[in-house]
């Protein structure tokens, strides 16, 4: 693997809590972003506004006391869009929506060209706002595929990897920035399962060389926050052990804690992000409720190698639900660190 | 003086002059400013309603000081009804003069948002006591429905429907994605015909493809008449354990089953929507008002019901709330409680009026659903409207679709209203049927609320499947 983890891996402090990637998005941020989409707002007027809410967002993690923190994705309209209009290649040929969180018809018509997104101009501002860990997220290719009209390549696997080639450049340049801690979401592969092989392919072409810790996240997806697939991530084993990452992000406090046993079975060196707040309830958890949680995480993953987050972004959430259960995730960890000796 | 025709679209043959020439004598006897006076002529279609044939209408600023719109709403329907010229001049005396209209009325509410009246009190003491009514006046509540049969147990369209399920299934199961047990909710289960159409048609498509899916089948029925689940499961008695009785409030269903959230395949209904508590708003030159109802009985019925069944005036409001809460054992013969009943009901009336709404620009579809907002559903809609709120059946809708699997379906039969224009062409309800309400679904809003929650909402009418059915069949799936 070319991730060089001693470097990467700064000083965090046993059981590290950190967020998926996206923060809560307020009732108002959406209506502006919908005013952008119908044309009553310029890009500059946008911009600003995301600025400030980016400045909060990271507030809130910082106050709610997460070790390893984003600026909230708030840039992003979804998982997929912000990707698209960034790669060189990806045809939009009308950009208006009707609501911001809407897909773009977004086409691949030409094979994609090697151009940059500059992607680490978001990290950098974010990193200029706080002393924190910044983890940077960016979607996979086998999500990308799944979203993308594909007029060109005509095979899921061959276009997957001609845009993990141009990523991966972009990945580099984040590791440049000084990113240390990149997590690449794939919440489509547990709904096509059928496609785990050439998506770890694809996976691993995208990680080539990039110097810092990588997570994959896989989840049973958050679009309006719901699931859009259930099921099990035995899916994943074994070939997910070729998966050339440090962690792997899964979801456990909605879906249950049986698949936690995979690890048990299936010994590998990743580090688990174990999901322990439950992002599809509004529900604020306790944190012994977390605590409860992260010993069972314990039983199958020795402490160093525990990560806990939630099950996936907070965006649906309203904003003092998401600080509240951010606050949880700390406090639970909190409560074990001290079990261990380590509070 | 504005005249708004709301029968043309199936009663073309009214002859209206005569009541138009009674309305203009009247209007200019009454030497009233017909500028802000608004005349709807309406075909009500429910031989059994809650409306006067002249029904008068205030509107009112929020402190309950009167705006300067009135209304005047009458029923072709009955426009031959003795008296329609001193109902039409009653009317115009009540809206101008500030007077109490002359008829006397024993009024059994103050002023409520409709969806509190206590007419959904005897809606549901009808289910509740459903075979005591059907006992005293020998038939079925589905005699009520046009054609005395529900579109929910056809069987060419339940054989399309679980095709299409179980072609998901198959979808589900080559990626190995289909659960050990298929959950099935089936919400307002009726006589549980619907239910055991739903499980021979699925048992046969199973067995005719080879599939084992049916044996996985765990049905849920769900109603909050304990009554109608008891007579719904001697229905199914043949399906034993796989069928499962649930006393569920359809307000929110994700309260009793929370721990099936994301994991029922299929849920449907059946005029189950219709009959749920729901509000109006009534947008006039360009401000939203909310209506506001007061039940009444008219006082030449109070003095029939009195005589029929040896009460007191006095003692009737009385009668009637203590009847609400005990049910027709109130009476030493409970037949004689039915009849009591029916006969309030027959005669129940609706007082209207309209209270401005000051902050319409954050009026809610749903109370706690931020972000889906009426204004945004009526924006693209010009000029003067009234239509439902479908404010319990919404409520139902957003509080189910969590339990519905990532891939599930759900389906509603109801009488949707498709396109807001729809409401100015045909009375929309209250009606009553038996003992029962019934009123049409602002289907722009279940989109508008399913599109909020990441749902697309389709519509497509049964007439494909009974030629003269109003019922249309809403299904929705994820949004992208």
């Amino acid at each position: 693997m070319a991730v060089n983890r001693e470097h990467t891996d700064r000083a965090r402090p046993l059981l590290p809590t950190a967020v998926v990637g996206s923060y809560a998005v307020p009732e108002w941020l959406e209506r502006i972003k919908t005013d952008y989409f119908q044309r009553r707002i310029s890009s500059e007027t946008l911009e600003e506004v995301h600025d400030v809410a980016i400045k909060a967002a990271i507030k809130d993690q910082e106050l709610a006391g997460i070790d390893v923190i984003t600026d909230g994705e708030l840039r992003r309209d979804n998982m997929v869009d912000y990707f698209a209009v960034r790669l060189a290649g990806v045809e939009i040929d009308r950009r208006q929506k009707a609501y911001y969180y809407d897909y773009y018809d977004a086409v691949v018509r030409h094979p994609l060209p090697q151009a940059p997104l500059r992607l680490a101009d978001e990290l950098r501002f974010a990193q200029r706002l706080t002393d924190r860990e910044v983890k940077y997220s960016i979607t996979g290719p086998h999500t990308l595929v799944k979203r993308l009209r594909d007029d060109c390549y005509h095979d899921e696997r061959a276009f997957a990897l001609d845009l993990a080639r141009v990523l991966n450049a972009e990945l580099k340049a984040l590791a440049a920035a000084g990113a240390t801690f990149i997590q690449i979401d794939e919440p489509y592969v547990s709904g096509f399962t059928e496609d785990l092989d050439w998506a770890v392919d694809a996976l691993n072409v995208l990680v080539d060389g990039v110097e810092a810790r990588i997570g994959l996240h896989v989840c049973y997806g958050n679009r309006y926050g719901k699931p859009s697939w259930e099921g099990s991530y035995r899916f994943l084993f074994p070939r997910i052990l070729d998966a050339h990452v440090d962690q792997l992000l899964l979801e456990f406090a909605r879906k249950g804690l049986d698949d936690l046993s995979l690890f048990r079975e299936y010994p590998s060196t990743f580090d688990l992000g174990m999901g322990v707040i439950d992002v599809k309830d509004t529900r604020i958890e306790a944190p012994e409720e977390v605590a409860a949680l992260i010993r069972r995480g314990l039983e199958v993953v020795p402490p160093e190698r525990l990560w806990l987050n939630p099950d996936c972004g907070l965006r649906h959430l309203a904003p003092d639900v998401a600080f509240g259960k951010l606050e949880a995730l700390a406090r639970g960890a909190a409560i074990v660190r001290g079990e261990l000796g380590a509070g | 003086m504005l005249i708004q025709v709301n029968y043309l679209n199936n009663h073309q043959a009214v002859n209206a002059g005569p009541l138009l020439s009674c309305l203009c004598e009247e209007v200019q006897r009454a030497a009233v400013d017909p500028a802000h006076l608004q005349v709807h002529l309406d075909w009500v279609q429910y031989r059994k309603n809650f409306r006067p044939p002249v029904d008068a209408r205030r509107f009112l600023l929020p402190d309950g000081s009167a705006d300067s719109e009135r209304e005047l709403a009458i029923d072709v329907r009955r426009q031959v009804e003795d008296g329609l010229t001193e109902a039409v001049r009653r009317g115009l005396a009540y809206l101008y003069q500030r007077e109490q209209a002359v008829e006397e009325r024993l009024f059994l509410e103050d002023f409520c948002r409709p969806s509190q009246s206590i007419i959904w009190s005897f809606n549901r003491t009808f289910w509740e006591h459903l075979p005591a009514w059907e006992e005293t006046f020998q038939r079925g509540f589905l005699s009520a429905l046009p054609g005395g049969v529900s579109d929910g147990t056809h069987p060419t369209f339940w054989r399309d429907r679980l095709t299409a399920f179980l072609e998901l299934l198959d979808d589900l199961n080559a990626r190995g994605l289909v659960p050990d047990e298929i959950y099935v909710l089936e919400m307002g289960v009726g006589t549980g015909h619907q239910a055991k159409v739903w499980l021979d048609t699925f048992r046969e498509l199973c067995a005719e493809r080879g599939r084992d899916y049916f044996r996985r089948v765990r049905y849920l029925m769900s109603d909050y008449s304990h009554e109608v689940l008891r007579a719904a499961r001697r229905t199914l008695a043949d399906y034993g354990e796989q069928v499962s009785g649930l006393h569920v409030d359809a307000v929110d269903p994700l309260h009793t089953l929370s721990f099936l959230r994301y994991k029922i395949l299929f849920i449907h209904s059946c005029n189950l929507y219709d009959n749920l508590p729901t509000d109006e708003v009534v947008r006039r030159n360009g401000k939203l008002y909310e209506l506001r109802v007061r039940a009444y009985l008219p006082a030449s019925a109070v003095a029939t019901i009195c005589a029929a069944h040896g009460l007191q005036p006095a003692g009737l409001p009385t009668a009637i709330s203590r009847f609400l809460r005990i049910g027709p054992e109130y009476f030493d013969d409970p037949a004689a409680g039915v009849r009591f009943w029916a006969d309030v009901w027959d005669a129940l009336r609706l007082e209207e009026c309209a209270v401005l709404v000051e902050d319409s620009s954050s009026y809610r579809l749903v109370p706690g659903l931020p972000g889906a907002h009426l204004e945004d559903v009526l924006a693209d809609f010009s000029g003067d409207l009234r239509m439902h709120l479908s404010t319990v059946a919404l409520q139902s809708f957003a509080n189910t679709l969590p339990l519905l699997h990532p891939r599930g379906m759900f389906q509603v039969q109801d009488l949707f209203v498709t396109e807001l224009e729809q409401y100015r062409g045909t009375f929309r309800g209250p009606g009553k049927m038996d003992g029962s309400i019934v009123n049409w679904l602002n289907g722009p809003l279940f989109r508008a609320v399913g599109d909020h929650l990441g749902y697309a909402v389709h519509f497509e009418p049964f007439r494909r499947y009974r030629e003269k059915s109003n019922t249309v069949v809403l299904t929705t799936t994820q949004k992208d």
